[in-house]
């Protein structure tokens, strides 16, 4: 055994072991010589980009949605709130495409809604591609039950994130919604000037006060930044940066008034239905007459802010809100053009006193219908009138001879006066004008008629000659050019008779037209918001008020950024004109007036001025003679007026049968004894302004 | 008797106690912040059980001295027996933990017999060379020396436990070339092992070749190549592995201060991934600092191996010394990117009580290759 033996000692193999053990101890030295330089190089050359690496990874900017401003009645009744609720979102960052598709299929999986499948998560990817950066919002108002089972599984779902964010709530449903109007995502706004600070997800006002005061309801959203372990649990805040909620917006609209409005309208329409199975729709508004400010409206059918709130609509929702007819999301108060039929008598009415061609006292015959042509019929043979009774009995043929005594330009001038022709510019998105067959109207109008009559005759001479050019020319004998040539002068001269013929009756203002016009059908076509500011101007004597719903804003801290201040401007025309066509008006209302019954319910002294209207629409959907529309406009009390109504109901068949019963529940509740809290910062309604005022008694 | 006590207090080597000490010292502070969050939700307080470990340890070092390792006759057959008996049972009545047969349940005791296996095959080892004093020129020669190397090692790739096998392999070879082994043969044996290794993973992701590799294991190869390939999942550890030391920087974050260890972005952080959160809190210089504590050690080792008796001591040392290397390599180029990823330890710092007792035992027999060096003693 040689094992120890001392010969170890100077042996050869202990020199060739000492040999191994200094190689082996180099192959050591190399190892640590490697280790040490890739530290140096991890630690001390690449520090700052693990460094931010490591910060990055493991800090989370948390966006804190902001409050909407929260719209009030002008009481102070809270019409639109929030609620916090969750939505489920994908942070795209920090994920790869291979692992999306394996997040998305895992979160399919765990919610197990049929609505949320991987095809509808990728597209709601594909629509913010261009913006991956910001979270993607991929359900809205997810229940708890949802957000506990997500939790429960967050590892395996890196880049789901479950965010409160405020959501709109409406605690009185469809009340107003028109006028609310709804939010929605964020779309083809995002690029628009003034949207900057949005972000995609956000929910923006789509209509109603929500869009045209959306930069004072949005509010400005806040920030969190915290650091998260791997499993994005946050484990602590770095930075905050509190959001600031919207401005608050309190209305000129009354709850109450609005409630009342909303009911009747519905109950009027049902029984109004019962007849007439076609109507359905209509609109309704109550202006102040001393402000201009919207004290309550309405229109049907009616929209639920709610069912948007962004939240992806139904089939059966899309169809209600935009594809049937009619379709629900048109504020029918502000966007849906109306002929007026009798409510625009008073217009005719003041063109012909201001044309000096009649005074009030002047005395025309009805007998049943006008002595010109078309010879429109009346409503009955009303005899010898005046101006008064002529608008107590709306009647047809009194104010077709005003029309042809006003003349179309003065009709026009008036209309003008009273904003018939412009968009009232209330406060609220979408406003349509009316039209108002001025003059200036036709100028326009028949010039670009007259263009495309002239474009299309030219283009047929045009074509006849190319066809002909070429046969003449090429004609075998002298005999057969002739020939062509008189077939080409007699079709020549068939299109310019045809040119002559069609400007002669699309281009031609006619005597007709003024009588149709008189009395508020042919071209005549307004908003009902038009028609209650130019009842307005008449009841408070002559101010014309832009009208208007939102009365202050407050700021997030309670203090007031905002106080409307009415707009307004004096109509041109002379004051006893307008005098003597309110009270024209307020015969109306009185017994044998076609609003009598509208007004037969009020305490003695209240009173008003009002005027019915039954028109033939002409429109897609009315037969002649037998749909109507019915309208109302009318203005009380009768001293002092306080407020001024419109409405209309789409194929309500009379005025006074169906908008008139909305008004008369209106101004029966208006005017009735109720417990008149406060509104004590309110100067007392002013008197119709002006020295020049002067009372005119009917005869 | 009881000089004998005092000439073998006298010939411990002291200097290697005070790198093992210090190391086993560092380890501590490290795994104290490593184990926090495993610390509260196991309630298990690590480094007192560690400690208590490393205490069993000294006690071993110190019993282990009463007796010269190169004068135990007969032993070597015993053990190599016992050896591959106890890898052999693994496989039978082994428990899984972390996907690999490794632990036998004794009563009360659960231990890994793959630690134990390491000392004995370096013992066994070191006889067996020792006994054919340099004759490891041919491949004739060679040969009887890797079928009694492999047979454990079959076994315990047979777990599957691919790291142990790793350690062996670097045993085997560490031992050979300090044995005197034909240098340019075991070179061959090395870089040829290394480039089948790679063709036949190249050929199997390339050609679909039959490779015998669980799923997990390719990908720890597969994302040491291009981490990339699936950054959150199996490349997930490779990425944050280098995030955690990088962001440590030239001084580190503080102890206890590491962002990344706090937050639990690396798994097995008190074991596999220790090194990671020294680098991050202690930053290049602590790193440093250990790494040289642990080559100093080393070359103490070796050092006491160039004054062994005996081949047979030599060959101990070396043995040791191979473990000790290729579980520092492996450990601390994992966490900084330059090996793939295993389950390997790093030596007196990890957390694992089988793994610091076996290392221990084999400081032990370093120093009792250092205390029985003159022949003439006893």
């Amino acid at each position: 055994m040689s094992i120890g033996s001392p010969l170890w000692e100077e042996s050869k193999e202990r020199k060739q072991t000492r040999k191994r053990l200094i190689l082996y101890g180099a192959l050591v030295t190399a190892i640590f010589f490697v280790l040490v330089s890739r530290l140096f190089w991890l630690q001390v050359m690449q520090e700052e980009i693990f460094l931010n690496k490591a910060i990055s990874q493991s800090t989370r900017w948390i966006t804190e949605k902001a409050s909407r401003g929260e719209i009030m009645d002008h009481r102070g009744n809270v019409l639109v709130s929030n609620r916090p609720v969750y939505n489920l979102t994908l942070n795209y960052l920090g994920l790869k495409d291979q692992d999306i598709t394996q997040v998305v299929e895992g979160l399919v999986s765990v919610l197990g809604d049929p609505d949320i499948t991987v095809e509808a998560v990728q597209d709601s990817i594909d629509a913010q591609a261009s913006r991956l950066y910001e979270p993607i919002v991929i359900k809205r108002d997810i229940p708890l039950e949802t957000v506990i089972r997500l939790e429960e599984r967050r590892w395996q779902l890196p880049g789901i994130l479950i965010e409160t964010s405020p959501q709109r709530y409406y605690p009185y449903g469809g009340l107003m919604g028109h006028i609310l109007g709804y939010v929605h995502p964020i779309k083809e706004e995002i690029d628009q000037a003034g949207y900057e600070n949005h972000g995609l997800g956000d929910l923006v006002g789509k209509t109603g006060i929500e869009k045209s005061y959306e930069f004072d309801l949005k509010g400005t959203n806040g920030y969190r930044e915290v650091t998260v372990n791997a499993r994005n649990h946050p484990l602590q805040e770095v930075s905050n940066l509190p959001s600031v909620s919207g401005n608050s917006l309190q209305l000129t609209v009354d709850l109450e008034l609005q409630k009342v409005l909303e009911e009747n309208f519905d109950s009027v329409l049902a029984a109004v239905a019962e007849n007439y199975p076609k109507a359905q729709a209509g609109a309704a508004i109550v202006l102040d007459v001393n402000t201009g400010g919207v004290l309550a409206s309405v229109s049907r059918p009616i929209m639920y802010p709610g069912d948007f709130n962004g939240n992806p609509l139904t089939q059966a929702q899309a169809d209600y809100y935009f594809n049937q007819q009619p379709a629900a999301l048109y504020n029918r108060a502000i966007q849906g053009s109306y002929v007026p039929g009798s409510t625009f008598k008073p217009i005719t009415g003041m063109a012909a006193l201001a044309s000096g061609n009649i005074t009030p006292e002047t005395r025309i015959t009805c007998t049943g219908s006008y002595w010109f042509k078309p010879y429109i019929k009346c409503t009955g043979v009303h005899g010898s009138l005046n101006y008064y009774q002529a608008m107590a009995k709306s009647c047809n043929v009194y104010f077709q001879e005003a029309a042809r005594r006003a003349g179309i330009g003065m009709i026009g001038k008036i209309g003008h006066e009273f904003n018939m022709d412009a968009k009232t510019g209330l406060d609220l998105p979408f406003e349509g004008a009316g039209l108002l067959p001025s003059l200036n109207w036709q100028t326009i109008e028949f010039g670009r008629r007259s263009d495309v009559i002239n474009k299309d005759i030219d283009k047929q001479l045009a074509d006849l000659a190319a066809t002909y050019q070429p046969l003449i020319s090429q004609a075998a004998t002298e005999q057969e050019k002739k020939s062509l040539e008189r077939e080409l002068r007699s079709k020549v001269n068939t299109l310019e008779a045809r040119r002559r013929e069609r400007l002669n009756a699309d281009t031609i203002w006619r005597e007709a037209d003024t009588f149709n016009t008189g009395i508020g059908q042919g071209y005549n076509q307004y908003t009902i918001i038009e028609l209650a500011a130019y009842t307005a101007t008449i009841a408070n004597g002559g101010t014309y008020y832009t009208p208007y719903v939102v009365d202050k804003i407050y700021n997030p801290d309670g203090s007031l950024k905002y106080q409307h201040e009415p707009e307004s401007r004096k109509v041109d025309v002379e004051q006893w004109i307008l005098d003597v066509t309110k009270e024209a008006l307020t015969t109306v209302t009185r017994p044998g007036g076609t609003a009598y019954s509208a007004f037969a319910g009020l305490a003695p002294g209240i009173g008003g001025g009002a005027k019915t209207g039954t028109a033939q629409p002409g429109r897609v959907g009315y037969s002649k003679n037998k749909d109507f529309d019915g309208l109302f406009i009318c203005f009380a009390p009768a001293e002092n007026p306080q407020i001024a109504f419109a409405c209309v109901m789409e194929h309500g068949h009379s005025g006074s049968g169906s908008a008139g019963r909305v008004a008369k529940a209106v101004l029966e509740y208006y005017f009735s004894e109720k417990p008149q809290e406060e509104l004590p910062e309110e100067p007392a309604a002013q008197p119709g302004e002006g020295p020049g005022e002067q009372q005119v008694n009917a005869e | 008797m009881q000089s004998k006590i005092k000439t073998i207090i006298k010939n411990i080597d002291y200097t290697l106690l005070v790198f093992l000490l210090l190391i086993l010292c560092a380890g501590f502070v490290v795994l104290d912040s490593a184990s926090v969050a495993a610390s509260v939700r196991y309630g298990i307080n690590y480094v007192l059980l560690q400690a208590t470990a490393a205490a069993m340890g000294f006690v071993l070092i110190f019993c282990l001295q009463v007796m010269d390792l190169s004068r135990l006759l007969n032993i070597e057959r015993t053990l190599y027996i016992l050896m591959n008996l106890m890898l052999l049972a693994v496989l039978f009545f082994g428990v899984s933990a972390k996907g690999t047969q490794g632990w036998i349940e004794l009563g009360p005791l659960r231990f890994q017999p793959a630690e134990p296996a390491k000392i004995m095959l370096i013992f066994c080892m070191a006889k067996y060379l020792a006994a054919k004093k340099g004759q490891l020129k041919t491949w004739g020669q060679m040969l009887p020396a890797f079928i009694y190397g492999g047979v454990p090692l079959l076994l315990v790739l047979a777990q599957p436990d691919l790291g142990t096998a790793l350690v062996f392999v670097a045993i085997l070879f560490g031992m050979l070339l300090a044995a005197g082994g034909s240098l340019w043969k075991l070179g061959l044996l090395f870089g040829g092992g290394l480039g089948a290794v790679i063709l036949w993973i190249y050929g199997h992701l390339n050609w679909g070749w039959w490779l015998p590799l669980q799923e997990y294991q390719l990908m720890r190869l597969v994302v040491f190549i291009n981490p990339e390939y699936d950054p959150r999942n199996w490349g997930w550890n490779v990425i944050q592995a280098q995030i955690t030391v990088g962001s440590g920087g030239l001084w580190g974050q503080g102890w206890g201060q590491g962002s990344q260890t706090a937050s639990g972005y690396l798994p097995e952080q008190w074991t596999d991934f220790i090194f990671c959160v020294l680098g991050e809190e202690f930053g290049f210089v602590g790193c440093f600092v250990v790494l040289v504590l642990f080559f100093a050690l080393l070359l103490r080792c070796l050092t006491i191996a160039g004054r062994s008796k005996d081949l047979f001591g030599a060959l101990l040392v070396s043995g040791v010394v191979s473990l000790l290397v290729f579980h520092i390599l492996q450990n601390v180029g994992m966490a900084v990117g330059i090996m793939p990823i295993t389950g390997i330890p790093l030596p007196f710092v990890s957390y694992g009580r089988s793994a610091l007792l076996a290392n221990m035992i084999a400081m032990g027999m370093v120093i009792n290759v250092g205390v029985y060096k003159d022949p003439l003693m006893f």
